[in-house]
């Protein structure tokens, strides 16, 4: 987990993060940490309902109504947004830290032409003039991929198709030079060929402008294209963590064993699939210890009392008492 | 332009409701059970004044060959005789149409100035106090009938204040909007409360939009993202409650404007009821309709200035 060569170009930095909705007794997501750096991505995969959305939305302090931090830290940028005021939170998003939503189709305003919507993202931070946030605006078209940009300018959003827009929607998250950009499934509404190009897009970004990403999805196999550094999330905790080609290699958890299972690939028809046994915990269901434990075939009565995230090999942690066990067996295991 | 083929194309698809409007508009007078020439002129009315009378109106004509007829003059531009005032109807209404389109005019402003910023405060903070509050005062102004709003507002600001004429209507622009503030501010106060409530219900839901979350993660400030994203995208629905209540309130202003002895349309159209003056009645309904359908023209124009996507639909 100490990465010192990292240190100084460190981002984010997310401790115990608990997220609570309502007033609700429980959490849903229990004790999430998180480390982002300049120049990496950091991809956060999990099924749905695991947290992973809700962790990347209290980093910019944009919680849906009713979901409520119940512990833990968030330091972004040396900001610690926990405890930042409404004030310090608005100066941050946009300026330091850029959205990118998962439905293109509805994350832009309708009745808005798309390069005001980029325009008026630049405004919100730097001292810019209208013509220079204009200027701002046909830059980051052009930087995103549009041809003829300035006449895109004028353009509204249902002019343009799913991929189109979703450039949209990274051209307004750059607008205010953010050092950070936090991606939403960003390309799960998007047909396949349209998901390599926004994520070569996004690869380029990270090399060119040494930004720092954080990309949540529930595909293995996007999170493969794209991230340096994985984090598994089950039932709103992070259960395993390290790089990418190691951990999809060799799982050091079995909830990614599963999960890299149950990913169809060329060699492997649907008949290979290996779907998870069981179901996910239910909301407000007691989890003492390894939330995974009554899905898991490799699980002992010690995995159903308490679980902490340990370091495992140089850079990589889990949550899995029994990993080395994995890591014996993942020898002769090759994907 | 494509906005100047879209307002074309709206008028253009108004022509056969039009054209239904004159169809009804004719029929009108055979529907009045009796003879219409009989009914018009009284029981005491001579056989040769009932002949000479059909013939003026076409009556002994067939049907269509009535309506060819009736179709030929409207078209020249002649609505028809009023028999009370023994004038062309076009004229008498050509007098009375302005304070009838002041009064439509001046009440929808005011209802939108009211309405607009109501709503944003009640919806800013859903179920509080003043949420509450904005929506015991809509119960209120819809409850209370007009006639006597009218009544009070004369007795209390005209007549005990002596703020504003109690009645009729004072040349000029200025005299207008001092004349017709009354009348109006009436109207508009049962009209407010229906765009208050479509329009808060509407900010609120576009308050949970995904475009919405956008502009906050812009890092715009809550007074941005509300003029710049929520207003324009929460106005379009309110806009069809303001054409459909501008359109009952065409013709429906005849309470009002007999409180305030206005001398407008509903007023015309009242005097020739009351005299059982068909060319008149005919030719009022036909203007009223006509405005009816520019209203809802208008309202479409508006939705296609307000989203874009209108435009391709």
């Amino acid at each position: 987990m100490s990465r010192p060569d990292v240190a100084d170009r460190r981002l984010l930095s997310v401790r115990d993060l608990r997220l609570r909705v309502g007033g609700e007794a429980h959490d849903v997501v229990r004790g999430a940490s998180l480390d982002a750096a300049r120049g990496e991505v950091v991809g956060i995969a999990g099924e749905s309902g695991s947290g992973k959305s809700l962790t990347l939305r209290a980093i910019a302090g944009l919680l849906p109504t009713g979901v409520t931090v119940a512990g833990g830290d968030i330091e972004v940028d040396r900001v610690d947004v926990v405890k930042a005021g409404p004030q310090t939170l608005r100066k941050l998003r946009g300026a330091t830290v850029g959205m990118v939503f998962q439905e293109p189709m509805t994350a832009l305003n309708p009745t808005m032409r798309i390069g005001r919507q980029i325009a008026e993202a630049a405004l919100a931070h730097g001292d810019l003039s209208r013509s220079q946030a204009k200027a701002r605006a046909i830059e980051l078209l052009e930087r995103v991929g549009f041809p003829e940009p300035a006449r895109r300018y004028r353009q509204f959003p249902h002019q343009l198709s799913g991929g189109m827009r979703q450039r949209v929607v990274i051209a307004i998250a750059l607008a205010g030079n953010p050092s950070l950009l936090l991606c939403d499934e960003p390309t799960t509404a998007l047909d396949a060929t349209v998901t390599l190009r926004i994520l070569d897009l996004l690869t380029d970004l990270v090399r060119d402008l040494g930004i720092g990403i954080v990309f949540v999805t529930h595909d293995l196999g996007v999170a493969a294209r794209i991230c340096d550094r994985i984090a598994v999330m089950y039932a709103g905790q992070v259960v395993e963590e390290g790089p990418t080609a190691e951990l999809l290699r060799r799982p050091r958890h079995p909830y990614t064993l599963a999960l890299l299972r149950a990913v169809p690939t060329r060699d492997r028809d649907i008949d290979g699939l290996r779907a998870i046994p069981g179901n996910p915990p239910q909301r407000g269901e007691e989890l003492p210890g390894c939330a995974f434990a009554p899905r898991c075939e490799y699980a002992e009565p010690a995995c159903r009392s308490e679980i902490e995230l340990v370091p495992v090999d140089d850079d990589r942690s889990t949550s899995c008492r029994r990993h080395s066990v994995l890591a014996a067996m993942a020898g002769g295991h090759h994907d | 332009m494509a906005f100047a083929r879209f307002f074309v194309s709206r008028l253009l698809q108004a022509v056969p409701v039009l054209l239904g409007v004159t169809l009804v508009v004719f029929v009108l007078i055979h529907l009045v059970p009796g003879d219409p020439a009989q009914t018009a002129l009284g029981p005491r009315a001579t056989p040769d004044a009932i002949d000479a009378l059909h013939s003026q109106w076409g009556l002994d004509q067939p049907l269509h060959e009535q309506y060819l007829l009736f179709m030929e003059r409207l078209l020249g531009g002649d609505l028809g005789t009023s028999l009370r005032f023994g004038q062309s109807a076009g004229d008498l209404i050509a007098a009375r149409l302005p304070v009838t389109l002041w009064l439509i005019v001046y009440a929808a402003v005011l209802a939108c100035l009211f309405a607009v910023p109501l709503a944003l405060w009640a919806a800013s903070r859903p179920a509080a106090l003043r949420d509450r509050v904005v929506r015991v005062i809509s119960v209120v102004g819809l409850g209370v009938p007009g006639f006597w709003l009218g009544l009070v507002l004369i007795e209390v600001v005209s007549v005990n204040w002596l703020l504003l004429p109690a009645a009729g209507v004072e040349p000029g622009f200025l005299g207008h909007m001092e004349s017709l503030f009354l009348p109006s501010l009436t109207i508009a106060a049962g009209m407010t409360p229906l765009v208050v409530r479509s329009l808060r219900a509407e900010v609120l839901r576009v308050t949970e939009s995904d475009f919405v979350t956008t502009a906050r993660a812009k890092g715009l400030t809550p007074h941005q993202i509300r003029m710049r994203h929520l207003l324009r995208n929460a106005l379009a629905p309110s806009v069809t409650v303001l054409t459909v209540n501008v359109s009952f309130l065409i013709g429906g202003t005849l309470v009002i404007e007999r409180v305030f002895g206005l001398g407008g349309l509903g007023d015309l159209m009242l005097t020739g009821i009351d005299a059982r003056d068909f060319p008149l009645v005919q030719a009022v309904t036909l203007v009223l309709a006509v405005l009816v359908v520019f209203v809802n023209v208008l309202g479409d124009l508006a939705q296609a200035l307000i989203d874009p996507r209108v435009e391709v639909q």
